[in-house]
């Protein structure tokens, strides 16, 4: 489950479009930066089908390397890796990222998912799902170009794959739908249902998973009441009135205290009624309505800073959300064990990991990978982030 | 606004039933549609529409002095209701070529009534016709709905015209609100997993144990507001928690049991603003149940609650329309020894 938000504002002819996303998993994983070279051979690695039973170690023992293609762009993404990230678990293949172009993307559950069939057309390009959000970010820098090649039938995204899992397995597996933006602040969603692309704008600049995205854009006009105002509205019930937020009016007096309300006063009645929970639906309009409500940042770092506010709106702690197993006993907890806010104009991206409340930032400008006489590196370089840091100290 | 349900008895007898909610008076009555009574539809330029005579004889309830069926049965058993569906509603283009074929969307459930008998005939005819954007004279506006169809063995679709194209949904549970479209309310079904129809068992928080105040928590935070995905939800909720009735009688004064929740009084829903001075506030102006089994037709009106009854299979014979009034005012059974008297007349 993850949760994406879109920030774009403009003040004094500058704009901040900045991209927050946060990563949510019931296993334990580990995570890495993985940084990509404009001009260099994109290498990505597939994990190959073992031989019946399906062992971890087999699977991790001997990936199979990929070339992609040759990257456009300067990218930075993240890559998932065992627990321990001693190694990459699926690939190396990034899950979410951003380009020197200005191009964000990000992947997110969506179960039910059903790639494209393959074409043999000769301009077309079969990409396999596992390695989209590298694709996207190797060749394009703005949504309208992504359209483009969709439109023209260039792209493709396939469950065929070359580490010999069927497209079956595949699609019993990765359940991906995504979400693009571009530095112009347009935002795009990518849809594979029965086997087709679903490319929508995107209004609301807001993605979570399931049901289908063009459900979540009718159902935030569910919530239409939802103000950021507190009412001044007394509500009496003959002679007894009450003010939000359920506070028992002062006026008239005389009034029985077992009429009391339970309400504690203070601000937010206009948001009553907001979904609290973590499911995609709620996460949606939360998150939605959370930023609608935002004040338009005014500066890159107020706008960085918003992004990590409206996504610790859906942090789930660890603990809420929770699996049992068939004995009965709790085994898995849903976590934002990610969290990623990404400035598409200044290309930076900030990282922070549940462990640890402290991001991370990675500026391209001073990136040594991206600088002129870097050595290539085909296989990418990629980083620890660090979960052991609660706070930078005060007195250095 | 509007809200309809489903119920299949023991016996296999299934009644549908519905509310009808409105701002204005529809001027409505009941109406027995014969055999062999010819229709013909309205189109956009007003050219002469499909033409068509009844096969079978219905009978539901009219209005707006139009000679169509806004809700009725007929003597197959089928079950037909327009619902309001605005915003969302999008009629199929039309040419005057297409004028033979064309038929305004007030007049559906009339050519559906008229011509089929169950879900399956609907289904493979429904594309033949055009259903067009024709403005309805007495309210100057081109009427926003769409449609239930219910068949005597209980299988259910709902006709929506979107973006001028039809779709036709499946209604497996055979509940029907309003906007917006029928596929968005089934989806929402899923934001209510784990609602029980049972009570929750109680719950352990450290040192203490928290319980019920009374029966019911199960479905604590069902959305009780009147909006339609509110009455979706909770339509859903209670045609399929309630017992199974034995008949198809029961199951008709169940429907009604379970219709009253959506009975919505003068008042509670308002529309903003007023016309020549009026508020306009959204009522129930009656609630129906069909018996798709017998083809008895029950009705009760917002100002007499008594529930009354048409008889179809007795009227097969009638080679004309005929009407009978709803208007009537509510009839209070006096228990103390003397005649039964009606409310406002008591005094004289």
């Amino acid at each position: 489950m993850c949760t994406d938000v879109l920030i774009v504002s403009e003040k004094d002819g500058q704009k901040f479009v900045v991209n927050g996303r946060s990563q949510e998993f019931a296993f334990p994983l580990g995570y890495r930066v993985m940084f990509r070279k404009k001009g260099v051979p994109v290498q990505v690695t597939q994990m190959k089908k073992p031989s019946a039973p399906y062992e971890a170690e087999e699977i991790l023992a001997a990936p199979i390397p990929v070339e992609l293609c040759t990257s456009r762009y300067d990218y930075a993404g993240i890559m998932i890796t065992t627990a321990d990230k001693s190694r990459t678990t699926v690939s190396t293949a990034v899950f979410d990222g951003l380009n020197s172009g200005g191009l964000s993307v990000g992947s997110l559950n969506a179960d039910g998912s059903k790639y494209q069939p393959k074409s043999d057309a000769e301009n077309t390009d079969n990409v396999f799902v596992g390695f989209f959000v590298d694709w996207l970010l190797s060749n394009f820098a703005t949504c309208e170009e992504v359209k483009e090649a969709f439109a023209k039938d260039q792209l493709r995204v396939v469950a065929e794959n070359v580490g010999g899992w069927g497209g079956r397995e595949v699609e019993e597996n990765v359940h991906l739908h995504y979400a693009v933006h571009d530095a112009g602040g347009k935002s795009l969603v990518i849809e594979f249902i029965d086997h087709e692309a679903k490319l929508t704008d995107n209004p609301v600049g807001v993605l979570t998973n399931l049901p289908v995205f063009s459900w979540h854009l009718t159902n935030l006009g569910m919530y239409a009441h939802l103000s950021n105002l507190s009412s001044d509205r007394a509500v009496k019930f003959g002679k007894v009135a009450y003010r939000p937020p359920g506070s028992l009016s002062a006026e008239p007096s005389g009034i029985p205290s077992e009429y009391r309300s339970t309400g504690i006063p203070g601000m937010g009645d206009g948001l009553a009624g907001i979904p609290g929970d973590f499911r995609p639906p709620s996460r949606f309009v939360r998150t939605a309505y959370m930023k609608k409500f935002a004040v338009p940042p005014a500066t890159e770092q107020e706008a960085v800073s918003q992004a990590f506010h409206l996504l610790n709106g859906v942090d789930i702690v660890k603990g809420a959300s929770a699996e049992k197993n068939e004995e009965g006993e709790i085994v898995k907890y849903d976590t934002a064990q990610c969290v990623m806010v990404k400035d598409l104009v200044n290309k930076v991206l900030y990282v922070r990991m549940y462990e640890s409340p402290m991001p991370y930032a990675v500026s391209f400008s001073d990136c040594p990978y991206f600088a002129p006489g870097s050595a290539d590196v085909a296989e990418g370089v990629h980083v620890e982030i660090p979960t052991g840091r609660l706070a930078a100290p005060l007195l250095a | 606004m509007c809200t309809g349900i489903q119920l299949t008895a023991k016996t296999g007898a299934v009644v549908c039933g519905r509310t009808m909610e409105f701002g204005i008076d529809l001027e409505s009555y009941v109406l027995m549609s014969p055999r062999d009574h010819t229709r013909t539809g309205a189109t956009p330029d007003g050219l002469e529409g499909l033409r068509w005579s009844a096969k079978y004889a219905s009978v539901g309830i009219s209005g707006l002095k139009l000679d169509i069926l806004i809700d009725g049965v007929n003597e197959m058993g089928l079950g037909v209701g327009i619902f309001y569906f605005p915003h969302y509603v999008g009629y199929m283009p039309y040419t005057p070529d297409d004028a033979a074929k064309t038929i305004a969307p007030w007049q559906v459930t009339s050519w559906i009534l008229d011509q089929f008998a169950d879900v399956e005939e609907v289904r493979k005819n429904i594309d033949k016709v055009v259903v067009a954007a024709v403005v309805l004279a007495r309210w100057k506006i081109v009427p926003p709905f769409h449609y239930v169809v219910y068949d005597a063995s209980g299988k259910s679709i709902v006709l929506e015209y979107v973006g001028g194209k039809l779709n036709v949904h499946e209604n497996p549970l055979g509940v029907i609100t309003n906007s917006p479209s029928f596929d968005w309310h089934m989806t929402n079904l899923n934001n209510y997993l784990g609602y029980s129809f049972t009570n929750r068992p109680t719950v352990k928080l450290g040192p203490i144990e928290l319980g019920q105040f009374g029966d019911g928590n199960g479905m604590f935070g069902l959305p009780g507001d009147i909006t339609p995905p509110s009455r979706f939800v909770r339509a859903v909720a209670y045609s399929q928690s309630v017992w199974q009735s034995k008949t198809g009688a029961d199951a008709v004064l169940q429907a009604f049991h379970i219709l009253n929740n959506f009975d919505i009084p003068i008042g509670s829903a308002r529309v903003p603003g007023s016309k020549d001075g009026v508020v306009q506030a959204d009522y129930t102006l009656w609630t129906v149940a069909r018996d798709l089994e017998t083809k008895n037709y029950y009705f009760r009106t917002y100002e007499n609650s008594q529930i009354r009854m048409v008889e179809l299979m007795e009227m097969l014979d009638a080679t004309a329309p005929v009407k009978f009034s709803m208007d009537d005012g509510e009839v209070i059974k006096c228990l103390t020894p003397r005649d039964p008297v009606k409310v406002g007349e008591a005094a004289a």
